[in-house]
């Protein structure tokens, strides 16, 4: 057990983490100011954790400032464990798992939300054998933690070794790393330390990028006893012994004033406070953070580093990364570094510097294809001069080595790098579309916008459909201009202004209404809001043709439009998709802009309100319709009743006469009868009628679609439908019998297993022609290539 | 004149097989007939009958049968492996490629094993944070 999970210090300069327990943890974390936690809570998050088989809760009880994480709720397989005083992490951390496979992890830091405290934990990312190489990568991306500006954070990630998901250049796996809070002015940093789980020997790899002042928290874990290293493979990095700061659970603090640093932290020796149950060898050697990549291919996806993570040093490689011409930058300004996965070649530029400083970083074998990461990206120190001199080019084709050179770019921008056209000096068209449709500021003319709750809804109707006759109006209907419910928050001025409506008197005094003081009235300024609904990756399943349609088909659900859009694979593949409203705060209606990263794809019209009309008109309309319909209606079930009794009267008269004429007269009363009955029935629908539509009339619905639409799904929902393979289909046994489909002009020799052509060119043989025919044959036919 | 006896275990549409315990022998070839199927007859062995390719004139050859002759020889009967007689030459010809590889491309593979109509279901929930719903009221005239 650690107790004292987060320090109790009253400055916020301190990191925080544990490991993850095999019993409950006790901590102290109210020194995180998390002033809103509940009392228990705790949610197993994915992208799709509305699938329970994801859900693995656990618990977080509180007593006091003390709250205790339950250890029987498979927390002990809690692949990631995110602390923070932010609340809303639903779209800062995402995690994509399709068919147990962990296929992508998003860490969207432009989601950091900024307000209520929350703690959640990621449980039970499953990861198998078929997602291995990619899971190495995607787990080093969990050992990417963002942090800034004020925020108090902790991530600790804990890897099963049996999942084979990291794993260090000498083979261990990862048990264990740990994101320890930076503090800086103002930059966003990363920092991955890794810590083996028997030492501490691979140290600590830390690099930040930032024009200003940066310290890096690392605290013990319990391992070892904490002492200053004394040595330090550092560069401009001072470090500082807080050994004696008892009360917090801080190793060491590492600081630099300088911009883009590398850092390499070998000794972590012990800290007083976690001697008992831990060796401390920590030697001084330095073992580079390490992931291995294999048999990467033309599928293989390949990192896409977040563009808004753009000052950091230390980046694990993968994540989405489209085939083609596909260009990750890792920071922004002078320092950069461009990735391309095409096709069947990898192919990557690295500038001088960053050669010269890891020029073993990456190793590159052909056949089979494969590229092995042997450290970290950290590539500091590249500048405008030797950005494209001297750069590592890997291919072995060169034809794509001249198509590499020319498809490069030079901007720090790395959207729409796919478009054959694409302008650099123009990146911004598409950028800039969106903030200006988000910032609509016309502002209301025709009278004054107020954003009321639903709770206080009944008093303002209430208001509103009486008549109080004063000097200047009739009713407080008179001043109402529209009514609109809306779905979500329109934003608005925060400090409540009691409206009234009608002019002053002389003396100051207000001629009209006083709308109810026990009200909230929010000024809303603008006329039309932007709401974003957020966005995801659209990620491949098998990044082959299965993934497009008729064989999977992709569609969103559009809440309060109410709209199932259709999802062009071939256009967002590996792309992120977002949903922006562009809404009418006096109509209603709305645009929902379907963005591709950032540029503006398709729209979807729709309205997103329901209206309410109001006016004195209405209320004494509706009131005597009320009336009226509901008088009616009586008088109509006491003509049914007479309708019926005479008809029972005119069936009694026949049977007692049992003469022919009064049959006659008795069929002829009943016929009346049931005339009258049917009349009566035929009344009462159109009375009905009336009182529904009298009724609707009161409370108009502008669309039922939006009045619908607003009681279903608040979020955008992203359907796909993959496409499933016989249970008898052997990827390898097909290989090697039957062969993939392709089309690829290309010689034998790149070629495998069960291979086919169109045709060949057969030059430079000396064979006979009728061996030349047969060759054709042979190869048309197919031949199977080992 | 001289053949090379070899072993083979390779299916026959393999292109590049692995030939192994090359053994040469004297042969008398069988008759005037094409290069593309000769026979040739040497004198028996039992151990003949264990190998299968033979290499004559530059060219790898299938054995396709045996003959057993009544003057103890044994008549080679064979085909023309034309693949590999000439596969490091073929290997490098430029070709247009329909089917190969490990797995499937972006190119639709209609043989391909895929369930009609069963699918693989995926959702996506994309959070958001939009806020309660509210009610926005507009006045005339309204002053505050």
């Amino acid at each position: 057990m650690i107790n004292n999970l987060f320090p109790t210090a009253t400055d916020n300069d301190y990191l925080s983490l544990y490991k993850a327990p095999d019993t409950n943890i006790t901590a102290d974390i109210s020194a995180l100011h998390l002033n809103a936690i509940p009392t228990q809570y705790a949610v197993g998050y994915t992208s799709i954790d509305n699938v329970p088989y994801y859900h693995k809760l656990s618990t977080v009880t509180k007593s006091g400032s003390v709250y205790t994480i339950s250890a029987n709720n498979k927390i002990d397989n809690c692949d990631i464990v995110y602390v923070s005083s932010i609340s809303n992490v639903s779209n800062y951390i995402t995690a994509t798992v399709k068919n147990d496979v962990l296929t992508s992890v998003k860490y969207d830091s432009s989601a950091h939300p900024t307000s209520t405290p929350d703690i959640r934990f990621v449980n039970d990312i499953k990861v198998n054998n078929v997602a291995d190489n990619y899971a190495n990568l995607y787990l080093s991306f969990y050992g990417v933690a963002y942090f800034s500006g004020s925020h108090n954070s902790a991530f600790y990630g804990r890897i099963d070794g049996l999942k084979n998901i990291l794993k260090f250049l000498d083979g261990e796996d990862v048990e264990n790393f740990i994101i320890a809070r930076v503090l800086s002015d103002s930059r966003t940093h990363i920092v991955i330390p890794k810590i083996n789980v028997s030492d501490f020997e691979n140290g600590v790899h830390l690099y930040t990028v930032g024009a200003n002042s940066v310290k890096i928290w690392i605290a013990g874990l319990g391992y070892a006893t904490a002492n200053m290293p004394d040595t330090w493979q550092n560069k401009n990095w001072s470090s500082s012994d807080y050994g004696d700061r008892t009360n917090i659970k801080t190793a060491y603090v590492l600081s630099t004033a300088d911009d883009a640093q590398y850092l390499s932290a070998t000794r972590l020796t012990g800290y007083p406070e976690y001697t008992s149950n831990y060796t401390d060898q920590i030697l001084p050697n330095y073992i580079k953070l390490d992931s291995v990549y294999n048999e990467v291919s033309d599928n293989c996806i390949w990192c896409d580093i977040d563009a808004t993570i753009d000052s950091t040093g230390i980046h694990s490689l993968i994540d989405n990364v489209i085939t083609g011409k596909n260009w990750i930058f890792l920071n922004n300004g002078i320092n950069r570094i461009y990735y391309c996965c095409n096709g069947s070649e990898i192919r990557h530029q690295l500038s001088q510097t960053v050669r010269a400083l890891h020029d073993s970083a990456f190793t590159y074998n052909n056949n089979p294809l494969s590229y092995t990461v042997n450290d970290a990206f950290c590539y500091p120190e590249v500048t405008a001069q030797n950005e494209y001199t001297g750069n590592i080019i890997i291919t072995s084709d060169s034809t794509a080595l001249q198509s590499w050179q020319n498809d490069k770019i030079n901007t720090n921008d790395y959207d729409y790098h796919d478009k054959p056209e694409y302008d650099p000096a123009k990146k911004n068209d598409f950028g800039d579309l969106i903030s200006n449709i988000g910032i609509n500021t016309q502002t209301a003319t025709t009278g004054k916008l107020f954003k009321i709750q639903p709770g206080d809804v009944y008093t303002v109707l209430n208001f509103i459909g009486g008549t109080y006759s004063t000097d200047l109006i009739m009713s407080p209907s008179d001043g109402l201009i529209s009514f609109n419910y809306f779905p979500f928050d329109i934003p608005s001025a925060n400090v409540s202004e009691i409206p009234h409506i009608g002019a002053y008197n002389d003396d100051g005094t207000i001629k009209g209404f006083i709308m109810p003081v026990n009200v909230s009235y929010l000024r809303v300024y603008n006329t039309s809001y932007m709401i974003d609904l957020g966005s995801t990756i659209i990620n491949a399943m098998y990044n082959d043709f299965r993934d497009y349609p008729p064989y999977t088909t992709y569609s969103a659900f559009i809440p309060f439009i109410n709209t199932s859009y259709t999802i062009d694979f071939g256009v967002f593949k590996n792309h992120t998709i977002g949903f922006k409203l562009i809404v009418d705060v006096l109509t209603g209606s709305a645009i929902c802009c379907i963005m591709r990263d950032r540029l503006l794809y398709d729209t979807v019209n729709g309205s997103v309100s329901t209206q309410i009309n109001i006016n004195s008109a209405d209320m004494a309309q509706y009131n005597a319709s009320i009336k009226a319909t509901e008088n009616a209606m009586q008088a109509n079930e006491l003509n049914m009743k007479l309708a019926v009794a005479n008809m029972i009267t005119g069936l009694t008269s026949a049977v007692t006469t049992m003469s022919p004429a009064g049959v006659g007269t008795a069929v002829s009363s009943v016929t009346g009868a049931l005339s009258t009955v049917a009349q009566s029935a035929l009344n009462r629908d159109m009375l009905d009628y009336q009182l529904q539509t009298t009724q609707v009339h009161h409370s108009t619905i502008q669309t039922a679609s939006a009045n619908c639409g607003n009681q279903l799904e608040r979020q955008v929902h992203i359907i796909i439908a993959h496409a499933k393979m016989l249970p008898e289909y052997n990827a390898k046994n097909y290989a090697d019998t039957v062969g993939y489909a392709c089309c690829k002009n290309t010689t034998l020799a790149k070629c495998s297993h069960f291979t086919q052509i169109a045709d060949i060119e057969l030059e430079g043989i000396t064979a006979t022609d009728s061996e030349k025919n047969m060759i054709k044959t042979a190869l048309i036919n197919g031949v199977i290539i080992k | 004149m001289m053949i090379t006896l070899y072993k083979c275990t390779d299916d026959n549409a393999v292109a590049n097989k692995t030939l192994s315990d090359p053994s040469v022998k004297t042969v008398n070839a069988y008759n005037a007939e094409s290069i593309l199927s000769p026979h040739f007859v040497l004198a028996y062995d039992a151990d003949i009958l264990t190998y299968n390719y033979i290499s004559a004139f530059g060219r790898f050859y299938r054995i396709v049968d045996y003959v057993l002759n009544n003057n103890n020889s044994i008549t080679l009967h064979t085909a023309i492996d034309v693949v590999l007689s000439y596969w490091d030459s073929i290997k490098n010809c430029d070709t247009t490629v329909i089917r190969t590889g490990a797995r499937p491309t972006d190119i639709p593979d209609t043989k391909l094993p895929i369930y009609p109509n069963d699918k693989i279901f995926e959702g996506i929930r994309i959070n958001n944070n939009i806020g309660n719903p509210c009610y926005i009221i507009q006045l005339r005239g309204a002053d505050t």
